[in-house]
C-alpha cells in the first residue's frame, strides 16, 4: 500500500505542473487501483471498453488481472521499467497495490491514408501512405504479402525519439544495403528528426550533395514493388513518406503509371521525360552559347530573328538568362507554398504578365520568354520530385559555363556532370546504373533472385 | 565559419563593382549573308569587294527584307574587308554567309588569291553557294527579291534542291569548287545569276578549264549538263520532230557514264541514259499504245542526239565537268603519265550515247 502511494507521489512530483497529467483513484474489491495517464494521449473508448467496464462486471481481483493480461496491449512492469517514459509514449499506467501494469492506450492520429498528391498515377492506385506507422506498416504488408518481408522498429532522434521501420525481404534484399543502413542509423547525431528527408539528409556520409542518393515515395505501390527489386524500406512515424535505398538515376525517373500503360505509350512518356530533362538542363545555357559565342549553329533564318529580337536589350544575353530564370524560380518557389486560394493568382501574374510586359519593355527578347517557359514546364516531366529539384540547381553552373566558354562550356559541363554522377555511390550501388523497366525485372526475379546469389 | 561567410559575402559585393568586358552578342554582330568580288579596274587595288549586311527584325515578313551593301577597292580581300570594319557599327560575322558571286574579271585575273581568302577564313562555311555574277557581282548582290524575307535568302532557296528543283539551275559549293579546281580530271563550273529588276536569273553555267575560265554553256546544254551530273533536279523534256511536238514531264532521270579503252580501238564514253515520265503536253492525239511506244523512240532519239552535240561542245572546250578524266585514273591508276596521256586522248574521244526512255502514259486525261 505504501509502495503504490510512493510511485504515484513520485509521478506526481515529475510531470505535476502539466494539466494533462491525471491521476485517477478507484477503489473495488475493497482495494485501492491508481489509473496514471496523460489525458492527451489516451484514447477513452479504449479504456471504457477495455479497462473500466471489466471492472465493474468482475467480481474477484484475479478475475480482473486475468483479464488484464489476457489484453495484447498489457503488460506486467518489472521494476527497472522506466514508468515516466512509458507515460509519455501514450501508455496507461494501472498501479494495483501488488502489481504494476501499462496498458498501451494511445490515440492513433493521422492514420487515415490520404489521396497522393506529390506522385500523382494516372491510373495507378490513388491512396498514398498515411502519417501513422502502423498503418503504413498495415499497407505496405497488405500490398506484399510475402512470408520473407522483415520488419524491424528502431528510433531515431535523440530527443525526438521519432519511430522507423526497416522493411526488406529477406531473401531478395541486397545484404551489403542492408548492413550498410543498419550501420549508418545508430550513428545518426541528431535531436529533432521529424521527416524523412532530414533522415536522408543525415544517412548520407556527404555535407554537400546535389543529387538525392535515396528515394523519398507516398505511394505504397512503389514501396512493394522496389521491396520485390531488393530494396530496403524505411518507414518513419508522422511523415507520410518513406525512404527507399539504394536508388539510382534511372529510378527517379521512372513513374509508378510506366507498369499500367501500354508498350509504345510508354516508350513515348519516358522517351519525353528524357527529352524534357535534356531541354530544363541545357536549353539556358544553350541560349547564350548560341546567342554570345557561336551563332554560326543556327540557321540563317533563325539567328536573324533572334538578332532581330535581342536587338533591344540593352544587357547581354547572360543577365537576360539569369533574370528570366530568377522569375521562373520564384514563381515555382511561391506557388508552391502559397496557400491553394492564391496560387493562381500568383502563376497568372508572375507567368503571363511578367513574361508579356518583360518582353514588351524590351528586357528580355521574346525567344527568351520562349525558353524559359520551355525549361520551367519541361522540367516538371521529372516524376520524382527531389530528382527535378535537382536538375533545376544543375543548370546554373551550366549556364555559368556556357556564358564563360561558350559551346564548349555547355559540353564540358556536361560532360563533367556525367563523371560525377558515374563517380556517385547509392550505397555501394553505382548511380548510374542502367535498370531494366520495373515489371520485367519483377519477372526476372522469379527466375534469379538475388538474395541465392548473395 | 563566420569570418568566411563575411569574406564571401565582402567579395560577392566587390566583384560587383568591378568593371568588365561585355559579351560580343548576337545583336552587337552584323551578319554578312552574302559577298560579292569584282575587278575594280584599277591595278593597284584590284579587287572590289561588296558585303550584303543583314539588318535584323524580330518580325520577319515577305518582301521586308532589309540590308545594307558597302563596298570598297583593295589590293585583297581581307584588306577590303578590313578597311570595311571602319565603315559600320559593329563587327561583321562571316558565319551565316552563304552566298559567293564573282565577276568573270577578277577571276580571269586573280583565280587563286580570290579563293585563298575564302578557304582560309574560319567562318566562311565550305557550304556557300558559289556564283558568277553577270554583270557585276555587286549588281547581284544589291538585288532586292520581292519575295524575300532575308537577305541572300532567294538566292540560296534557288540553288536549294528541296525548294526549287528547275533544271537550269546548277549549284556549286565552295568545297566542291576547290576540289574540282585542285584535282586533275575534273573541272569547276560555276551557275551564271544575272539581276532582273526585282528578281534575278540563273540559267546558264560558265565552265573552267583547268583553272581558267572557258566557254559558258546557253540554257538548254546547262540543263543536259545538270541532267548528266545526276543532281536529282528534274523537268520537261521538249522534242520535236517535224510536225509532232510534245513534252515529256521526267519523274526519273538517271545517267551511267563509262569510259571505255578497248585494245586496239579508239576510246569512247559510254553514255547510259534511264529516263521515266510521262507525255504532259503533245500536239497529236496519241490514240493507241503503238502511237505511245513511237513517240518513246522518237523521243530517245532526239534525247540521245541533244546529249551528244552538248558533250561535243564541252569537249571542244577542253573542260571536263563530268571528271571523265579522274574516271580514265580510276581505271589506270594516277601518274604524271597517264594524265598526259589523258589529256591526249580526251580531245579526240567519241561518245556514244544510249537512251532508255519509258513513257508511263499520257498523262491523266478525261
Amino acid at each position: 500500500m505504501a509502495n503504490q502511494q510512493k510511485i504515484v507521489s513520485t509521478l506526481k512530483e515529475q510531470l505535476g505542473n502539466s494539466n494533462d497529467f491525471k491521476i485517477q483513484d478507484i477503489d473495488s474489491f475493497r482495494k485501492k487501483i491508481v489509473l496514471v495517464y496523460i489525458e492527451s494521449l489516451i484514447d477513452y473508448k479504449k479504456i471504457n471498453k477495455d479497462l473500466i467496464d471489466p471492472l465493474l462486471l468482475c467480481e474477484k481481483e484475479d478475475k480482473y488481472l486475468l483479464h488484464l493480461l489476457s489484453l495484447p496491449p498489457c503488460r506486467q512492469l518489472k521494476t527497472e521499467d522506466n514508468l515516466l517514459s512509458l507515460l509519455i509514449k501514450g501508455n496507461l499506467l494501472i498501479i494495483t497495490t501488488d502489481f504494476i501494469f501499462s496498458y498501451d492506450a494511445k490515440k492513433a492520429t493521422n492514420n487515415q491514408p490520404g489521396d497522393s498528391a506529390v506522385e500523382m498515377a494516372v491510373l495507378g492506385p490513388q491512396k498514398a501512405l498515411s502519417e501513422n506507422l502502423s498503418t503504413n506498416i498495415n499497407l505496405v504488408r497488405n500490398r506484399y504479402p510475402s512470408e520473407h518481408l522483415i520488419m524491424e522498429q528502431q528510433t531515431v532522434g535523440t530527443m525526438s525519439k521519432t519511430p522507423i521501420a526497416l522493411m526488406y525481404d529477406k531473401k531478395l534484399v541486397d545484404h551489403d544495403v542492408l548492413s550498410d543502413v543498419k550501420k549508418r542509423l545508430p550513428e545518426i547525431k541528431m535531436d529533432m528528426i521529424q521527416a524523412i528527408g532530414q533522415l536522408e539528409n543525415a544517412m548520407t556520409k556527404k555535407k554537400h550533395h546535389l543529387f538525392p542518393i535515396m528515394m523519398i515515395t507516398e505511394r505504397p505501390d512503389r514501396i512493394a514493388l522496389n521491396l520485390s527489386q531488393g530494396k530496403v524500406i524505411i518507414l518513419m512515424h508522422g511523415t507520410p513518406f518513406a525512404l527507399i535505398v539504394p536508388a539510382v538515376f534511372f529510378d527517379f525517373m521512372s513513374s509508378m503509371d510506366d507498369t499500367s500503360h501500354t508498350f509504345w505509350t510508354n516508350m513515348l512518356m519516358i522517351g519525353i521525360r528524357y527529352i524534357g530533362l535534356l531541354i530544363t538542363l541545357v536549353l539556358p545555357a544553350l541560349y547564350i552559347a548560341l546567342t554570345s559565342y557561336n551563332p554560326e549553329i543556327l540557321r540563317s533564318q533563325l539567328a536573324a530573328t533572334i538578332a532581330g529580337s535581342r536587338a533591344g536589350v540593352p544587357y547581354p544575353s547572360f543577365f537576360e538568362v539569369a533574370f528570366m530564370m530568377l522569375a521562373v524560380e520564384m514563381l515555382v518557389e511561391s506557388s508552391i507554398r502559397l496557400p491553394k486560394a492564391i496560387g493562381p493568382t500568383a502563376t497568372t501574374v508572375g507567368g503571363l504578365i511578367l513574361g508579356q510586359a518583360a518582353q514588351q519593355a524590351q528586357l528580355v527578347s521574346s525567344i527568351m520568354i520562349i525558353i524559359t517557359a520551355f525549361v520551367a514546364i519541361s522540367n516538371f516531366t521529372i516524376p520524382v520530385n527531389p530528382m527535378s529539384f535537382a536538375i533545376r540547381v544543375a543548370r546554373y553552373p551550366l549556364i555559368l559555363l556556357a556564358s564563360f566558354f561558350g559551346m564548349m562550356g555547355v559540353v564540358a559541363g556536361l560532360i563533367l556532370l556525367i563523371c560525377y554522377l558515374t563517380d556517385k555511390r547509392s550505397f555501394g550501388t553505382p548511380f548510374l546504373r542502367l535498370y531494366r523497366g520495373s515489371s520485367r525485372r519483377i519477372e526476372k526475379i522469379t527466375e534469379n533472385p538475388k538474395g541465392e546469389k548473395g | 565559419m563566420n569570418r568566411k561567410v563575411a569574406l564571401v559575402c565582402t567579395f560577392a559585393v566587390l566583384v560587383g563593382l568591378l568593371t568588365g568586358c561585355a559579351y560580343k552578342d548576337i545583336d552587337k554582330r552584323f551578319f554578312v549573308t552574302s559577298i560579292g568580288v569584282d575587278y575594280s579596274k584599277n591595278p593597284q587595288k584590284p579587287y572590289h569587294v561588296s558585303l550584303k549586311l543583314a539588318i535584323p527584325s524580330p518580325q520577319v515578313q515577305p518582301g521586308k527584307t532589309n540590308f545594307q551593301v558597302i563596298s570598297e577597292n583593295a589590293d585583297s580581300i581581307a584588306e577590303a574587308v578590313r578597311v570595311m570594319k571602319s565603315k559600320v557599327d559593329k563587327d561583321f560575322d562571316f558565319g551565316h554567309c552563304r552566298v559567293l558571286v564573282f565577276n568573270k574579271a577578277i577571276l580571269r585575273k586573280h583565280q587563286a588569291e580570290v579563293l585563298n581568302w575564302f578557304m582560309r577564313r574560319r567562318d566562311i562555311q565550305g557550304i556557300a553557294y558559289m556564283a558568277l555574277g553577270e554583270p557585276t557581282a555587286e549588281k547581284v548582290i544589291r538585288v532586292k527579291a520581292k519575295s524575300e524575307r532575308l537577305p541572300s535568302n532567294a538566292i540560296i532557296l534557288s540553288f536549294d534542291e528541296t525548294s526549287n528543283d528547275s533544271p537550269y539551275i546548277i549549284p556549286e559549293i565552295l568545297n566542291d569548287f576547290y576540289m574540282r579546281l585542285r584535282e586533275e580530271g575534273i573541272d569547276p563550273y560555276l551557275p551564271v545569276i544575272q539581276p532582273l529588276k526585282d528578281t534575278y536569273v540563273i540559267n546558264k553555267v560558265v565552265l573552267f578549264k583547268g583553272s581558267r575560265l572557258s566557254k559558258e554553256l546557253n540554257r538548254d546544254e546547262t540543263r543536259i549538263l545538270n541532267e548528266l551530273l545526276n543532281t536529282g533536279r528534274r523537268g520537261q523534256i521538249n522534242v520535236k520532230q517535224g510536225e509532232n511536238e510534245f513534252f515529256v514531264n521526267v519523274e526519273s532521270f538517271n545517267t551511267k557514264t563509262k569510259v571505255v579503252i578497248p585494245r586496239n580501238k579508239k576510246p569512247y564514253v559510254n553514255v547510259h541514259i534511264k529516263i521515266d515520265g510521262y507525255i504532259e503536253s503533245s500536239d497529236k492525239k496519241i490514240y493507241h499504245n503503238y502511237e505511245l511506244l513511237e513517240d518513246q523512240r522518237l523521243a530517245s532519239e532526239v534525247i540521245s542526239k541533244r546529249v551528244k552535240s552538248t558533250l561535243e561542245t564541252i569537249q571542244k572546250t577542253g573542260s571536263d565537268p563530268l571528271g571523265l578524266g579522274l574516271r580514265y585514273q580510276a581505271k589506270h591508276g594516277v601518274s604524271e603519265k597517264n594524265v598526259k596521256k589523258w589529256n591526249k586522248i580526251y580531245p579526240h574521244i567519241h561518245f556514244k550515247v544510249k537512251t532508255d526512255l519509258k513513257l508511263r502514259g499520257t498523262g491523266i486525261m478525261y
